[in-house]
């Protein structure tokens, strides 16, 4: 018998590890099944924004547009970078008429430094028109995290820095206020991208 | 005077005597690139891949005190729960013959008390101290990635 063709080996073997890693089956998407509780629609954080007044924001995309929300700190120097950096190449790729359907939102999980006055600039590096998402409690914070499944700690250390950890996932959120879909640090452009168009089209959408 | 501040005098003397293009004596950098920062950045991150010919360890890095007020070996970990950390490293391994990289969600060269934004285009300076190569002193392109 003729040695399958390597390209028939690498999707046998994409599929197999689909199957083994769980991810979005039916549904065509290549990142993470978002956890069963999947609605986050109900969640209220402060959004920031310069020379305005703050006002709430709920984790619910505008109609027919998707929210690209993220967990992260402005001090960050590799995964929010990374992960921000990875988007903006995905949206590049996308017909801009569909990239202005993706919002960012941003949360800050580093309420020691990320002001709106870090956090804007640090975000319109990377996209227009972010959102960005300062927690006004620990408890605010732990109640949005909660919903995403998410965890984060900040603590100063005794360099007078700040050490921050966060889980570092990326969640696709539709105008239901639904994950649809979660995606891993490191998960590169292309894969943003196949997923994002697939959320925006028509079909997805209804 | 400390480590850090020999090697950021190392990073301006070889500079000046070699011309920045000092031969790596066993080891070899390639592919090094530093993340352009956005305005207002107090840190930055440096990538590269580094190869011993006959194994050695990185024991030490050291930017320009007018880019950086410190460099320092990075690995960002996951913990029990799922969130991912940054820690610091004390020296890193090179077996022989094999690269080691530092890549993004990976290891990086942190840079601390960044003093000004990087912009995409331009160039830093890096000290590397090896147990074995000596210091090589490595031009490091800044990129929009």
């Amino acid at each position: 018998m003729r040695p399958r063709p390597p390209v028939a080996r690498t999707l046998a073997a994409l599929a197999l590890a689909c199957a083994l890693a769980g991810c979005s089956g039916g549904s065509g998407l290549q990142g993470e099944r978002p956890p069963a509780a999947d609605y986050v629609g109900a969640v209220t954080l402060t959004e920031a924004r310069p020379g305005a007044p703050d006002r709430p924001f709920t984790f619910r995309a505008a109609p027919g547009q998707l929210l690209f929300v993220f967990f992260g700190y402005a001090n960050c120097p590799d995964i929010c970078p990374m992960t921000l950096a990875e988007l903006r190449k995905a949206l590049r790729t996308l017909p801009p008429a569909d990239a202005r359907r993706v919002r960012v939102a941003f949360v800050t999980v580093d309420p020691y430094r990320d002001s709106a006055s870090v956090l804007v600039p640090f975000l319109a590096t990377f996209v227009d028109s972010a959102h960005a998402l300062v927690p006004r409690s620990q408890g605010e914070l732990a109640r949005a995290e909660s919903a995403f499944g998410a965890t984060s700690t900040a603590a100063r250390n005794a360099q007078g820095g700040v050490d921050v950890s966060h889980t570092g996932l990326a969640y696709a959120v539709d105008d239901q206020g639904r994950i649809r879909v979660q995606w891993d640090f490191g998960t590169k452009s292309a894969t943003l991208a196949h997923d994002l168009r697939l959320l925006l089209a028509p079909r997805a959408a209804t | 005077m400390s480590r850090a501040a020999v090697l950021a005098c190392a990073v301006a003397l070889a500079c000046a005597a070699a011309g920045c293009g000092a031969p790596a004596r066993g080891v070899t950098v390639s592919g090094a690139w530093a993340r352009s920062t956005p305005e207002g950045a107090t840190v930055a991150a440096v990538y590269a891949t580094l190869r011993s010919a006959a194994g050695d360890t990185l024991t030490g890095v050291a930017v320009a005190a007018d880019v950086a007020r410190a460099a320092q070996l990075h690995e960002t970990v996951r913990d029990t729960a799922g969130r991912l950390a940054m820690r610091e490293l004390a020296s890193l391994p090179l077996p022989a013959g094999r690269d080691v990289a530092f890549e993004p969600g990976g290891r990086h060269i942190m840079l601390l008390g960044v003093a000004r934004p990087l912009p995409p285009g331009g160039t830093i300076v890096l000290a590397l101290r090896f147990a074995h190569a000596g210091t090589i002193v490595q031009r490091v392109p800044v990129r929009e990635i």
